[in-house]
């Protein structure tokens, strides 16, 4: 594939939809807002068709899994692609108001979530417990700061140290708000910054085309 | 067209209301990015090289070293199948070079995907990578592998990944949400190297705690441009630091006036 194909038109294509739907969003010229419409329109249809190609492609590599017996994996595809065939037929045939469809999202996909997420308060406590050592001054500000905060959440703790809600407030209202603001400023600026090296084609790695490449 | 084109203009050509400081705003944006950016072709800057982007070698030659493969992991990145973020474009930038070191050190690469646009962007990183490295008979589209765009399917199939594949890194950058820590746990407790980024202020803490290197904020921006060495790259990240001292300047005044009364600044922002 030429250079021109696989890196210079999409560049072109990229910047161009920037630049208009930046126009757009500072206007109100009806061709510029008409013609944003459809290319957002145009961005509902592909990621439509991503997520049709993403299931194909893990279909065809789990499917390459269990008829070449990977050990310790094909198992896991097996079950994998079943389900995929189930819910799509069931899914196909009533979506919700099918009762096989509608078992296995409730009886087994909600719990299973519901399961991981669950998993997370054990994983918080253990990060939390690993990040409070106080080995120098910044972490034992950091330390310290986080006891405030979780005694001020506590359950008696309020009516037993007077003074924590206050203190607990000041930290999340007045230095816990400024530094995350501060930290969202400079990451825009870096998006900004990105943006335009990509509006500019500087940032062809995101369309897979490098230096060498 | 060219005419209602025109007569569009004529009668409707107006600015959204609310919308003139920030478009203010981002022209500066972009006459100090283009102007770095000019300055750059003479006069270079001098970049720091980010101690997390160092250890993408350490972190791959130990892989290597314990015949253990690499997993790479761009989030979820919040779910939005219908658009790619800022920061899943920077971890594919820094994916190319997370495959030119796998490549030439010989570990097996699995790019564990669960956002379905970001396959053909990641995909190209990936091939992009051997072709660097000088590899490109290893390249397989296998290595790029998506489960599902569900948050809670797609944490426990990562986090079931490493552990069955037993790797030895975790490179962790994108946009990680919630499921930043179940990834970075399941690697601590198999004993991967592992290096993260996130532009979220939610989930820095949480890296922070458990992986080895982490990209804090910007720096994930700054990296891609670091890592291809290119002069225009380099240069932009000029203008941001330019950028961030006169944003600087503008709270400090912006503080000064409100705490004198004054807030002409602070109107001038609401129009």
């Amino acid at each position: 594939m030429s250079v021109i194909l696989r890196k210079t038109i999409p560049s072109i294509v990229i910047g161009v939809l920037a630049v208009w739907m930046i126009v757009e969003y500072f206007t109100t010229v009806k061709f510029f807002t008409d013609i944003g419409t459809i290319f957002r329109n145009f961005a509902v249809i592909i990621a439509a068709f991503a997520v049709a190609l993403g299931g194909l492609s893990s279909l065809r590599f789990h499917t390459q899994t269990i008829i070449k017996r990977k050990a310790g994996s094909w198992e896991f595809s097996a079950v994998l692609v079943a389900a995929i065939v189930v819910m799509t037929v069931t899914g196909l045939m009533g979506w919700l108001d099918n009762p096989i469809f509608s078992y296995l999202w409730n009886q087994v996909t909600v719990p299973s979530q519901q399961t991981i997420y669950s998993l997370l308060m054990f994983y918080v406590a253990a990060a939390a417990y690993r990040a409070m050592r106080a080995s120098n001054l910044q972490a034992a500000i950091f330390m310290f700061t986080a006891i405030v905060i979780m005694l001020m959440n506590g359950p008696f703790t309020q009516a037993l140290i007077p003074g924590i809600t206050d203190l607990g407030n000041w930290i999340l209202t007045v230095p816990q708000t400024g530094a995350s603001r501060a930290y969202l400023i400079a990451c825009n600026i870096g998006i900004v910054a990105l943006f335009i090296r990509v509006i500019l084609g500087r940032e062809t790695g995101i369309i897979g085309a490098s230096k060498e490449g | 067209m060219p005419s209602l084109f025109l007569l569009e203009v004529k009668n409707y050509m107006a600015l959204v209301p609310g919308k003139l400081f920030q478009l203010g705003t981002m022209i500066m944006f972009f006459i100090v990015i283009l102007v770095s950016l000019w300055r750059s072709k003479t006069n270079l800057p001098k970049v720091k090289i980010m101690p997390p982007l160092e250890a993408f070698k350490e972190a791959v030659g130990r892989a290597a070293e314990l015949n253990r493969p690499v997993i790479f992991t761009p989030g979820w990145g919040g779910g939005n199948t219908q658009s790619i973020d800022a920061d899943l474009l920077a971890g594919s930038v820094l994916l190319t070079e997370v495959v030119n070191q796998t490549a030439r050190a010989g570990s097996d690469l699995h790019v564990l995907v669960g956002n379905p646009n970001t396959i053909p962007i990641l995909e190209g990183a990936v091939k992009t990578g051997y072709i660097m490295a000088g590899h490109l008979d290893e390249y397989s589209p296998d290595i790029v592998q998506f489960s599902t765009p569900e948050l809670y399917s797609y944490s426990a199939w990562v986090a079931g990944e490493m552990r069955r594949l037993n790797c030895g890194a975790n490179f962790m950058l994108g946009q990680h949400w919630m499921e930043s820590l179940i990834f970075a746990e399941a690697g601590l407790e198999i004993g991967a190297f592992q290096v993260a980024s996130s532009a979220m202020a939610s989930q820095v803490p949480y890296f922070l705690a458990t992986c080895d290197y982490v990209f804090i904020g910007p720096e994930i921006y700054a990296a891609s441009a670091v890592v291809s060495q290119d002069k225009t790259q380099l240069g932009s990240l000029l203008g941001q630091d330019v950028l961030t001292i006169i944003i600087l300047v503008l709270s400090i005044v912006g503080v000064v006036l409100a705490t004198a009364g004054v807030t002409w600044l602070t109107n001038l922002m609401k129009v």
